[in-house]
């Protein structure tokens, strides 16, 4: 479903050093749920970016259902990303200025009557249907998480990216999103997700280790500039 | 949600910045739509007082003697009367010229008192001007009498005098004018060719120069020119000084407006383009999501101008009436003389409407270029 082969991307730090991923290679399938696991710096969010079309890498190729991501144009691109991607990041990111149901209607492209369907039924599974015209402002980390999560799924991607999902969420929140995460995964979806934590073990089918110096697996350029091959 | 509703949402929720940037545009537009009601005003008022000041040019036949003009203070040749129709129907003629009156004088005594007669006709102004003619008339029987005439004649305005063999009802004394003003007798044209024996004849013709050039700029070389085009048995005279001051008094008014518009441009322009950069920059993240979402460049573009566009429109309409109320408020107590006729300036207002909107939209053009080229993937990374 997603795959990247021999993804690189080096970026300068600013205290001079260099960060980033190096020659990595894995793969999402239909029905599978990829943990990558990793130290904060060790170029976790920067894979998920690249995987999902956000960041053109220096090297490598990512292919999303059988199509090289970054071989297309910017505007196929964006169009692959609305139909077949959904995003979730640490930050939540919702519009400040939307309310709950606006945000998630933002995930859905075509904004037709069958999105403002399925938008309004996610709200309800994730227990949001009373804060619906609430602004972002005004909800809870969990609440704006959730929220998040409908956005990412209400255009019906084939793939899920989360960054650190739960980074902000106490353990009761946590296992909301992650139930939801795995359901979608139940039905068919691929989800990759960055995190440096232990709580989502239980739900991924797979466990990768990203590690920086030293780690005989890991990938990624440690910030001191000391560079470290390998894949997934 | 459609763009415009985007647009419009977030103008509310960070109405501190969208507050800020309509009053940047509205004091810009007040200020540029008052400073061009009172460049108007200044204009007009210069006008009214050039033409309170008198004629600045003299026409008078070609074959006058200067020294003898100097002398008697007229020509002592004449043209015929029609000339003066014959110079307004002249090809440019009021590109140079205005305000054409024929006038006859000559000095006489009346009652053993010398009396500088003037006979002034009805003034040629240039087609579709709605300016209503300089100077003033006399009708045919009345006469105006300098000060000093009407003293030695022992006559007030009301009274008659026998003149000439003929009957004047002394229609008004002008106040003393400490020049040779205070020996005139102004009378009809018709009136003085009557009296004097030169029906049909005229001694110059009087006129403002509109070239409004200054004395650098040879003024009096185009005006000689253009009239030896028309009426080649004329020359012309200029009071220099007079037609000098004036010249100076509307370029001086409009050089201030020349300089203090790009300046009111510059100012509201970098106003408005900080804000839209500070907005650009406080919504990174957001722009990375809606790019993250699938939206292209021209959505987001189409965010940033739209902003643009709406806050244009409420500083053109803020700036607009506050402009219009400051210069209904100030021209008239800047310019007294004709500040009663300064009134609400509609082809100013539709241009203002106009460009507003595309200079705010100009002004934002590069914050949202940043907001477009800017990497989302940048303000999304979290290691």
């Amino acid at each position: 479903m997603i795959a990247c082969t021999g993804l690189t991307k080096v970026y300068r730090t600013r205290d001079g050093g260099e960060a980033g991923i190096r020659d990595v290679s894995m793969e999402a399938r239909g029905g599978e749920w990829v943990l990558v696991r990793g130290p904060s710096g060790c170029g976790k969010s920067t894979l998920l970016l690249a995987l999902g079309g956000m960041l053109r890498p220096d090297g490598g190729e990512v292919r999303l259902g059988g199509l090289d991501v970054y071989g297309m144009g910017p505007a196929e691109r964006a169009r692959l990303r609305a139909g077949s991607v959904g995003f979730v990041f640490q930050l939540f990111h919702l519009v400040p200025y939307l309310t709950v149901r606006e945000n998630v209607m933002c995930g859905a492209l075509d904004g037709g009557v069958a999105a403002r369907g399925r938008a309004e039924a996610l709200i309800e599974e994730l227990g949001l249907g009373g804060r619906r015209e609430a602004l972002p402002g005004t909800l809870s980390a969990g609440e704006k998480q959730r929220t998040a999560l409908a956005r990412a799924l209400v255009g019906g991607p084939m793939v899920l990216l989360a960054d650190e999902p739960t980074g902000n969420l106490d353990p009761g929140h946590s296992r909301v999103v992650y139930e939801r995460m795995a359901r979608f995964r139940k039905d068919g979806g691929a989800v990759v997700m960055v995190t440096h934590g232990a709580d989502a073990n239980g739900f991924a089918t797979r466990i990768v280790e990203a590690r920086g110096t030293g780690a005989p697996f890991g990938f990624g350029v440690a910030a001191n500039g000391t560079r470290h091959g390998g894949g997934l | 949600m459609s763009w415009h509703g985007l647009v419009l949402r977030e103008l509310r929720h960070r109405w501190a910045n969208a507050a800020l940037a309509v009053l940047g545009l509205s004091v810009g537009v007040g200020m540029l739509v008052t400073l061009q009601m009172l460049a108007t005003a200044a204009e007009r008022e210069t006008r009214r007082v050039a033409r309170d000041m008198g004629f600045n040019l003299r026409i008078i036949p070609r074959d006058t003697d200067i020294g003898r003009f100097h002398e008697l203070g007229h020509s002592d040749r004449t043209l015929p009367e029609e000339a003066s129709a014959r110079l307004a129907a002249g090809a440019g003629t009021f590109v140079s010229f205005n305000h054409l009156t024929p006038t006859l004088e000559r000095w006489t005594n009346v009652l053993g008192k010398d009396v500088l007669v003037t006979g002034l006709g009805a003034a040629i102004t240039g087609p579709g001007e709605k300016k209503s003619p300089m100077g003033f008339t006399v009708g045919n029987g009345n006469v105006q009498l300098g000060h000093a005439v009407a003293r030695r004649l022992g006559v007030k305005a009301g009274g008659t005098v026998e003149w000439m063999g003929r009957g004047m009802r002394v229609e008004k004394v002008l106040a003393e004018a400490g020049t040779v003003d205070d020996l005139r007798a102004y009378v009809s044209l018709a009136d003085a060719q009557s009296m004097l024996g030169l029906g049909g004849r005229i001694s110059e013709i009087r006129a403002i120069d509109c070239l409004c050039l200054t004395a650098d700029k040879d003024p009096l070389g185009q005006l000689r020119e253009a009239l030896a085009r028309v009426l080649p048995e004329a020359q012309v005279l200029q009071l220099r000084v007079m037609a000098d001051a004036r010249a100076k008094q509307r370029q001086a008014s409009e050089r201030f407006a020349a300089l203090a518009t790009p300046m009111v441009l510059l100012v509201a322009g970098a106003w408005t383009g900080v804000l839209a950069f500070l907005n650009v920059r406080e919504r990174r993240p957001e722009i990375g999501v809606w790019r993250a979402l699938g939206h292209g460049a021209g959505r987001v573009s189409a965010l940033f101008l739209g902003r643009a566009l709406v806050l244009g429109v409420a500083g053109a309409v803020v700036g607009a009436v506050l402009g219009t109320w400051a210069g209904l408020t100030w021209g008239p107590w800047m310019y007294p003389v004709t500040g009663g006729v300064i009134g609400v300036d509609w082809a100013l207002m539709a241009r203002v409407a106009w460009w507003t909107p595309a200079f705010a939209a100009m002004a934002s053009l590069v914050p949202a270029a940043l907001a477009v080229a800017q990497d989302p993937a940048e303000t999304l990374r979290t290691d």
